[in-house]
C-alpha cells in the first residue's frame, strides 16, 4: 500500500525528528510512503497573507506534482495541510483564478486527497496494521493530546471529528493503550506563526497550555504538527525564565508514541532530538525495554 | 495614502475585493473577541476592528496593529455565528496596507513574512538557518534567539545547508503574477 508524501520544509530541519518516526513507522506497518518529487514550500503562515494568486499556486503545485504520482497525499505538517486545502477550495470555487494559477505552473493542476497524519491512522486500513503490529501497550502513559489550531479549523476544511472537542488522537492513544486525558486546551493556539516575531505573545500561549496539561494530570503532550511541537519543546527554557515555572512536560509527535509501541528503539525515532528530555518518561514507564529487531 | 481614492471607495468593499468577505453581516456579538489567543496583544478586539470597518474608519484600520499581531489560528473564523472569516479579513487588511502604501504598523512582523517569502522564490523550499540569519539582519533583533539556535544546532534542527525546488523558472513565473510581490 502506497501513499504520497509531502513532508514539507519543518520535517527537513526543525521537525526532523517528526519525519523519522513517520518513515520508521509506515516502514514498520509496511507501507510505502512515496515523496512528491521536486516539492516546493506551501507558502505557510505568509503567502495567504500576502497574495491570493500566491496563496494557491504554491500549493497548486504541489498538488499537480502529487496527482501525477496518483496517490493519497500524505501530509504531517498541520499548517501545509491548511494551506493545500484552502487552495483546492479557493481553485475550485474561483475558474478565473483556478485558470490563472495553472497558465503559470510546470504541472497541470489537479486535485488529490489530503490526509493528515490522524486521517491517515484513522483509515481502516491503516488501524488494522496499526493493531496487528502493536508489540507493546502504552500502559500508565498519561497523555494531553494537543490539536492545535490548522487539524481542527476551519471546520469547512478540517476532517476532524470536533472542531472545539476532537478525540480521533485520543482514540489513537487509547488504541495503543495508553491514557489520554480530558483537558480544556486541545484546540487553542501555540502561537506557532508569531514564534519569531512576538516571542513574549507566544511565551505566553506556551505557559498556559503547559500549565493547563499539567493541571490537568498530564506527563506529556502529543502533537501531530511540527510548528506545535517545536514551539512547546523549544520556549519551555523562556517560559521558565518567565513564569519561575519550569513545567519540563516533554512533548512527542504522534507518530514517536506509535512507534515506541511498534517496539522500534529510541535511536530510530530520533527521540534525542527533543528539548526536553524526551526518554526518561519512557524509560520510567518501561516503554524502552524492548529490543529492535 | 491615496485620500482621493479612500473618499470614493467604501473601505468594506475594498476589503471585499481582497478577501470576499463581507463584513456587513457581523452584528457585533464578541465571539470573536471573547476566544481570541491574542486579544490580550491587540489594540482593537476583533469585533472592534470589524466595527471600525462598517463604519468606514480607513485611518484606524490601516493604521491598527491587530492584524499584524494575528496569529492566523482561525477560532475567530470557526465560531462566528455569520460564518465571517474574520482571519481572512485579517489578511485583507495587511494586503490593503500594503497597497496603500501606508507605513507598516508592526514592521517585524512584515520584515518576517517578506523575508520567508524571499526565500521561496529564490529557493524553492524553506531553509531555517537562512531565515532566520537573514530576518534578523532585516530588523529581526540580531541577539535574540541566540543561545536557543545553538541548542537547536547541538540537536540537529538547523541544517547547514538548504533544499532547492522548481528551478525551472516556475517560481520567477508564480511571483510576477502575484500581486503583492514581495520587495
Amino acid at each position: 500500500m502506497r501513499f504520497g508524501y509531502y513532508p514539507g520544509c519543518s520535517l527537513h530541519g526543525t521537525a526532523w525528528e517528526y519525519d523519522r518516526s513517520l518513515q520508521a513507522v509506515a516502514a514498520a506497518l509496511g507501507l510505502e510512503l512515496w515523496e512528491v518529487e521536486d516539492w516546493n514550500c506551501c507558502g505557510a503562515s505568509s503567502a495567504h497573507a500576502h497574495d491570493r494568486f500566491l496563496a494557491a499556486a504554491l500549493p497548486a503545485r504541489v498538488l499537480g506534482l502529487a496527482a501525477q504520482q496518483g496517490e493519497d497525499l500524505l501530509v504531517p505538517c498541520a499548517a501545509c495541510v491548511n494551506r493545500l486545502r484552502a487552495a483546492q477550495h479557493d481553485l475550485a470555487a474561483d475558474s478565473d483564478l483556478c485558470r490563472r494559477v495553472t497558465e503559470s505552473l510546470d504541472v497541470p493542476f489537479r486535485s488529490v486527497r489530503v490526509l493528515s497524519v490522524l486521517d491517515f491512522f484513522a483509515l481502516p486500513s491503516v488501524a488494522e496494521r496499526l493493531t496487528a503490529h502493536c508489540r507493546q501497550q502504552l500502559t500508565g502513559l498519561r497523555v494531553a493530546c494537543y490539536y492545535g489550531c490548522l487539524l481542527a479549523r476551519p471546520p469547512v476544511l478540517a476532517t476532524l471529528d470536533d472542531p472545539e472537542n476532537p478525540h480521533v488522537m485520543d482514540d489513537i492513544i487509547s488504541h495503543l493503550g495508553g491514557t489520554p486525558i480530558p483537558w480544556p486546551h486541545k484546540v487553542e493556539c501555540c502561537g506557532g506563526s508569531l514564534s519569531l516575531t512576538s516571542t513574549p505573545v507566544v511565551v505566553r500561549l506556551v505557559h498556559e497550555i503547559l500549565q493547563a496539561a499539567a493541571a490537568s494530570g498530564a506527563q506529556a503532550i502529543v502533537t501531530a504538527c511540527p510548528l506545535c511541537q517545536g514551539n512547546l519543546d523549544l520556549r519551555q527554557e523562556e517560559v521558565a525564565r518567565r513564569y519561575r515555572v519550569r513545567h519540563n512536560i516533554p512533548i512527542y509527535y504522534l507518530t514517536e508514541l506509535v512507534a515506541i509501541s511498534l517496539g522500534l528503539a529510541p535511536q530510530q525515532i530520533g527521540l534525542g532530538g527533543h528539548m526536553v528530555d524526551a526518554v526518561s518518561l519512557l524509560r520510567t514507564k518501561r516503554l524502552l525495554q524492548l529490543k529492535s529487531n | 495614502m491615496s485620500a482621493v481614492k479612500q473618499e470614493q471607495k467604501c473601505l468594506a468593499h475594498a476589503i471585499q475585493e481582497y478577501c470576499g468577505c463581507n463584513v456587513f453581516v457581523c452584528y457585533q456579538c464578541g465571539r470573536c473577541s471573547a476566544g481570541c489567543p491574542v486579544a490580550f496583544a491587540f489594540d482593537w478586539q476583533p469585533r472592534q476592528l470589524i466595527r471600525l470597518i462598517q463604519l468606514d474608519r480607513w485611518a484606524d484600520v490601516l493604521a491598527a496593529h491587530t492584524p499584524w499581531l494575528c496569529a492566523s489560528c482561525l477560532t475567530c473564523a470557526a465560531r462566528c455565528p455569520q460564518g465571517l472569516d474574520v482571519a481572512k479579513v485579517m489578511d485583507a487588511i495587511r494586503m490593503l496596507v500594503r497597497q496603500e502604501g501606508c507605513p507598516i504598523p508592526e514592521p517585524v512582523v512584515e520584515a518576517f513574512h517578506t523575508t520567508f517569502l524571499d526565500m521561496i522564490r529564490q529557493r524553492g523550499r524553506q531553509h531555517e538557518l537562512s531565515l532566520m540569519a537573514r530576518f534578523k539582519l532585516r530588523g529581526g533583533g540580531l541577539g535574540k534567539d541566540v543561545p536557543l539556535g545553538v541548542r537547536m544546532l547541538g540537536k540537529g534542527k538547523l541544517r547547514l545547508s538548504g533544499q532547492r525546488a522548481g528551478q525551472g523558472g516556475v517560481l520567477a513565473r508564480i511571483f510576477a503574477q502575484a500581486g503583492g510581490k514581495p520587495k
